[in-house]
């Protein structure tokens, strides 16, 4: 479901120090809810913005134990159970010879399942028909977005412009 | 950077941090990086680009014909007849997915080690690894003779209610190849995104900017987006690092598994691992050295980043050179005469030996491009040499692809009896094909370069030195 | 990823040799005394069975010691700056190489008791192999590789001490790898030549050593992997006991502020990383041979896992892949040092198993704990290497202070 859009500014700034420092500082005046948009991933951003540590490494492992444990079970009921057929005299159940499709299906579970959901968490989708908020993020310049909701755009662009930003815009997010 | 160390004068004192050496030239800037890697998809190719465009599709034709005979015709068109029952294709297979692994060792091995230079190739590198597995794919599928019929080797429910056998090392090869396909084009496809996103907001046209922003993934480069794509960037870059350890090992498994001389062997599955890296950094260097000279990329693919190349493919060809050596000294060991036989040829009475036997040819190749010519590359000034490297890296591919012939071919002449001895001849139909595989790398590769940024613009930008304090003028210039 | 920048300037200071407490070393000496008069009594009562566990016991602090050696040689070799911190520990451990290599002198004595080449129970059919393994140039080639690594341990650690004695005297070296101006390429320095060379030299020695002391004990079986297996297995045990042994001293505040979080994190994610290559190697080893199911070959698992020497062989994949493997793979692990040291233990444990699961089946068709002789070769063998360790550590600093790049190592500067 669409979120309304809320009224925000944006401001660039030159480097990635500059950012950090007004994330500081933003953060250290009270504002939340405020996110950076970078053209590559900032050291120490998810830090100065106290993001989480991501749960995504945790999440995988449990995809490769899902993964290779279903894909031995697998193994073991097509070979062993349903139709046990003599291959070259080797057991039905033959623990060393099912290791490798076992650790493959961990793998390529993992792999697809990492990979979807960073769409689900990043929320990428198809869009041919995107906007940038500027251009210029995915080049060489670092943004801050702050919401503003009551208090209005004019607090946050004064701080923003005393913090050295480029330029400063309002839009809806 | 580092000559002449602080003055050490007292036994307690601060000592200057060495400054971290600067992966690409230390003035270069975010705009410059957008500038010079998103700008060639704009410009209409040139002459050499076409011309090599044009040679590859006319090999790839050259390919597709042979194979559309062998369609009409059958297998019998190649060089198979008892006891070589496995010839070139196979041969083919598993040298073109041992050029894959480069790619993967680079993007995910040197990732997880931290080495900064690999922003420079690891997108060329993990688009080589893909077009090579899809070459590599294709080998096994007409090798089966009954193309059609090749997704029996999935597991399917049928109505025979029959399962593939997984105790076959061919159905783990199945599993294998077609984990590392996917898995590597996600890898490839997720590091892309970002920088998808940057040709789509920089490409003139409409048109463009639509099909780019379809790919690019509604991707706005939040640091909470960041966030989760550098963990999940992580996560699959610490898979993708056993599974290229398992996918040669595999492969090497269809020989090893077997009872055949000269396949039943341990140590098969390191050295076809170190083999593939071998071969696949060799191709790597054969890539770049074009690539860096037609692109204009020598800022970003530097001496200094081809000469770690070099260095790997010297320490990987001294590992295959230990596997050789383990072998022969093996084959000297080994009470079992057969292995013997195959390799020094000295029962039944047989003048037939490695050496002077109608393969000496193929092994000889095998030793000279894969452990003496390398050697050169314990020059500095060869190894920082691009047509020395350009040449060592052609000459190693062919090694490779004579090993694998060794391995494969001659090891099939050389079973227990006499009445299993043989020897196979590839026929022209056999080549056809070989050469149809390079047609539809090199198709594939020429037409990446057109049409996708050849280096991880966002990984290049994030190891640059920052550019604190630069002068606006040099900043805003890419916005007027 | 360069975030480190801020702190320019980080203050290198000596920690002075390692706080050991003497009474730890006269303890290592004296396990050494009464471990060496009980081991000769056991050589003489009861060869057979003494004689193995010498070569079990002389082959892991063999092991170990070159584990030390190997670690430098990678660590100059490849030119890293992380490894820093650690590699004066290493080189510790290669103080123990020349009594090895005595070790290798008696071990000569027992080649009789030990081998079944020497015994004269089987015969080669081939005059090469029979002069392979003839008496004399057998225990020659093993006597030289062992004198020749105890010299190449002695060369590095004198270069190594030099650097420091260098550093406190305030004179600069440029044993360091330079760095390629305008660019990120290294110009590898002495360490890094003599290293490449060693490590080719360590390769081939090391192999037809492994083959030696442990393949020849079934002189009529082989198999390719054999040396990577035990190469394996050197690599996992030497990271384990580096980690042991520089937690340790952490704990006891001998490392000054050198040693930070962020190495272990390094090391135990290396530590991780070989303790997947053990499986790989292990287990691709494994499989081949019960694959091919050639009789000839498959022998050698039968005899190591009937009659209860396979719950050996499942201890070992337990110890050595699956429980460092998962305890390992959580982040916060890596930090934390009660953990470490416990991963640490269990993997050199288990590195003393795996040999002894590889000798001793050989005479032993039943599972067989050892005996007081075995123990005592132990203890003597463990106490002649903890005493060359830590005499070393003692009289040294454990961290080598006088490597310039060792302030990039601190803060973390290659991250």
């Amino acid at each position: 479901m669409p979120k309304a859009k809320q009224p925000a500014v944006m401001a660039l700034f030159r480097t990635p120090q500059a950012l950090l420092d007004a994330v500081r500082t933003v953060r250290e005046r009270g504002y939340r809810g405020i996110d950076a948009l970078t053209p590559y991933p900032v050291h120490g951003l998810p830090e100065a913005l106290g993001l989480k540590v991501s749960w995504m490494p945790r999440i995988t492992k449990t995809f490769f134990f899902v993964g290779a444990g279903l894909g031995f079970y697998f193994e073991y009921w097509a070979m062993a159970v349903t139709w046990p057929i003599n291959v070259a005299g080797k057991p039905y159940f033959s623990i060393p010879a099912f290791m490798p499709v076992t650790f493959e299906c961990g793998i390529l579970t993992t792999g697809i399942l990492t990979f979807l959901t960073l769409f689900a968490a990043d929320r990428l989708r198809p869009k041919p028909s995107f906007k940038a908020l500027d251009p210029r993020i995915t080049n060489d310049r670092f943004a801050l977005l702050i919401p503003t909701g009551f208090e209005g755009p004019a607090p946050a662009t004064r701080l923003l412009e005393e913090m050295g930003a480029l330029e400063v815009r309002e839009l809806h997010v | 950077m580092s000559q002449g160390h602080p003055e050490n004068t007292a036994q307690q004192h601060p000592m200057a941090l060495e400054a971290t050496p600067p992966i690409y030239r230390a003035d270069m800037t975010l705009t410059q990086v957008t500038r010079d890697i998103v700008a060639p998809l704009d410009r209409r190719p040139n002459g050499w680009w076409w011309f090599g465009f044009l040679i590859s599709i006319t090999l790839l034709a050259i390919g597709a014909s042979a194979v559309v005979y062998q369609f009409r015709e059958g297998l019998g068109i190649l060089g198979l007849t008892y006891p070589e029952m496995w010839g070139t294709y196979i041969v083919d297979f598993v040298f073109w997915i041992g050029i894959g692994h480069a790619g993967t060792l680079i993007s995910a091995i040197l990732f997880l080690f931290r080495q900064r230079w690999r922003t420079a190739i690891n997108r060329a590198a993990e688009a080589m690894t893909i077009f090579a597995v899809v070459c590599a794919g294709l080998f096994p599928l007409l090798h089966v003779g009954r193309t059609l019929l090749a997704y029996w080797l999935i597991p399917y429910p049928n109505f025979r209610q029959l399962w593939v056998n997984f105790r076959s090392p061919l159905i783990w090869d199945v599993f294998a190849v077609s984990t590392y396909a996917t898995v590597s084009l996600l890898f490839w496809y997720l590091g892309m995104v970002p920088d998808l996103a940057t040709v789509r907001d920089h490409k003139p046209g409409k048109w463009a900017r639509r099909v780019y922003g379809f790919f690019a993934m509604n991707w706005r480069g939040t640091a909470r987006d960041w966030h989760h794509y550098e963990s999940a960037y992580g996560m699959l870059a610490a898979i993708a690092t056993p599974l290229v350890l398992s996918v040669h090992s595999n492969v090497s498994m269809d020989f090893a598994t077997s009872t055949a001389p000269g396949w039943h062997s341990t140590i098969f599955p390191p050295y076809f691992v170190a083999g593939a890296i071998f071969s696949g950094f060799a191709m790597v260097i054969t890539l770049m050295v074009i690539v860096r000279k037609i692109y204009d990329l020598e800022d970003y693919l530097t001496v200094d980043h081809m000469e770690m190349m070099c260095k790997i493919m010297l320490v990987t060809s001294l590992i295959v050179a230990y596997a050789y050596a383990t072998e022969m000294f093996n084959a000297w060991y080994t009470s079992d005469i057969y292995e013997r036989n195959r390799f020094y040829g000295v029962h039944f009475g047989l003048t037939w030996t490695f050496f002077t036997g109608p393969y000496a040819y193929a092994a000889a190749l095998m030793v000279i491009c894969n452990v003496l010519t390398p050697q050169l590359l314990w020059i500095r000034r060869l190894r920082r040499s691009m047509p020395v490297m350009f040449v060592i890296s052609l000459i190693a591919n062919l090694g490779m692809w004579f090993e694998r012939y060794t391995i494969i071919v001659s090891s099939q002449a050389r079973q227990f009896l006499p009445s299993s001895f043989g020897y196979y001849r590839p026929t022209r139909f056999d080549y056809a094909v070989l050469a149809g595989s390079f047609g539809l790398f090199f198709t594939l590769f020429l037409l990446f370069v057109r049409f996708v940024p050849v280096i991880a613009v966002a990984e290049v930008k994030a190891v640059l030195r920052q550019p604190v304090g630069e002068p606006a003028a040099v900043m805003e210039e890419s916005h007027a | 990823m360069s975030s480190l920048h801020d702190t320019a300037v980080i203050k290198i200071e000596d920690p002075g040799p390692a706080q050991i407490s003497p009474r730890l070393r006269r303890g290592f000496a004296l396990a050494a005394g009464v471990g060496i008069v009980f081991t000769v009594l056991g050589l003489f009562l009861e060869p057979h069975r003494a004689w193995s566990g010498y070569l079990v016991n002389y082959l892991y602090f063999l092991i170990l010691g070159m584990a030390g050696l190997f670690l430098t040689a990678l660590h100059y070799a490849a030119g890293a700056t992380w490894s820093i911190p650690f590699r004066r520990i290493a080189e510790s451990l290669t103080r123990y190489l020349p009594i090895a290599a005595l070790s290798t002198v008696v071990l000569v004595f027992g080649f009789k008791d030990i081998y079944p080449w020497a015994a004269g129970t089987v015969h080669f059919h081939r005059a090469t192999k029979t002069a392979w393994f003839g008496y004399g140039f057998t225990a020659g080639r093993l006597i030289i590789f062992s004198a020749l690594w105890a010299l190449c341990g002695w060369i590095f650690v004198r270069r190594s001490l030099n650097q420091d004695a260098a550093w406190r005297r305030g004179a600069a070296t440029n044993w360091e790898p330079r760095r390629v101006p305008g660019g990120f390429g290294k110009i590898p320095s002495f360490n890094g030549r003599f290293s490449a060379a060693f490590l080719l030299f360590f390769a081939i020695t090391f192999s037809l050593a492994a083959i030696d002391w442990l393949m020849s004990l079934e002189p009529n079986w082989n198999t390719t992997m054999y040396a990577v297996y035990i190469f394996a297995g050197l690599f996992e045990a030497g990271l384990a006991l580096v980690l042991l042994i520089s937690v340790l001293l952490r704990r006891r505040g001998s490392m000054g502020q050198i040693l930070r979080d962020h190495h272990y994190v390094d090391l135990a994610r290396m530590l991780h990383a070989f303790s997947i290559f053990m499986v790989y190697i292990g287990f691709e080893q494994y499989l081949l041979i019960w694959y091919a199911n050639y009789p000839s070959e498959a022998v050698y698992y039968h005899q190591r896992i009937v009659g209860g020497w396979g719950y050996v062989l499942l201890f070992l994949l337990f110890a050595k892949w699956v429980i460092p493997f998962t305890v390992l793979l959580n982040q916060k692990i890596r930090k934390n040092e009660k953990a470490l040291i416990a991963i640490a233990s269990l993997v050199l444990f288990a590195e003393w198993v795996d040999l002894y699961w590889l000798v001793m089946p050989v005479t032993h068709a039943h599972f067989v704990l050892p005996n007081w002789a075995v123990i005592a070769e132990l203890l003597a063998f463990l106490g002649l290497f903890g005493w060359a360790v830590t005499s070393f550590l003692a009289r040294n600093s454990p961290v080598p202070v006088g490597d310039p790049r060792l302030v990039n190592a601190v803060a973390g500067d290659y991250l």
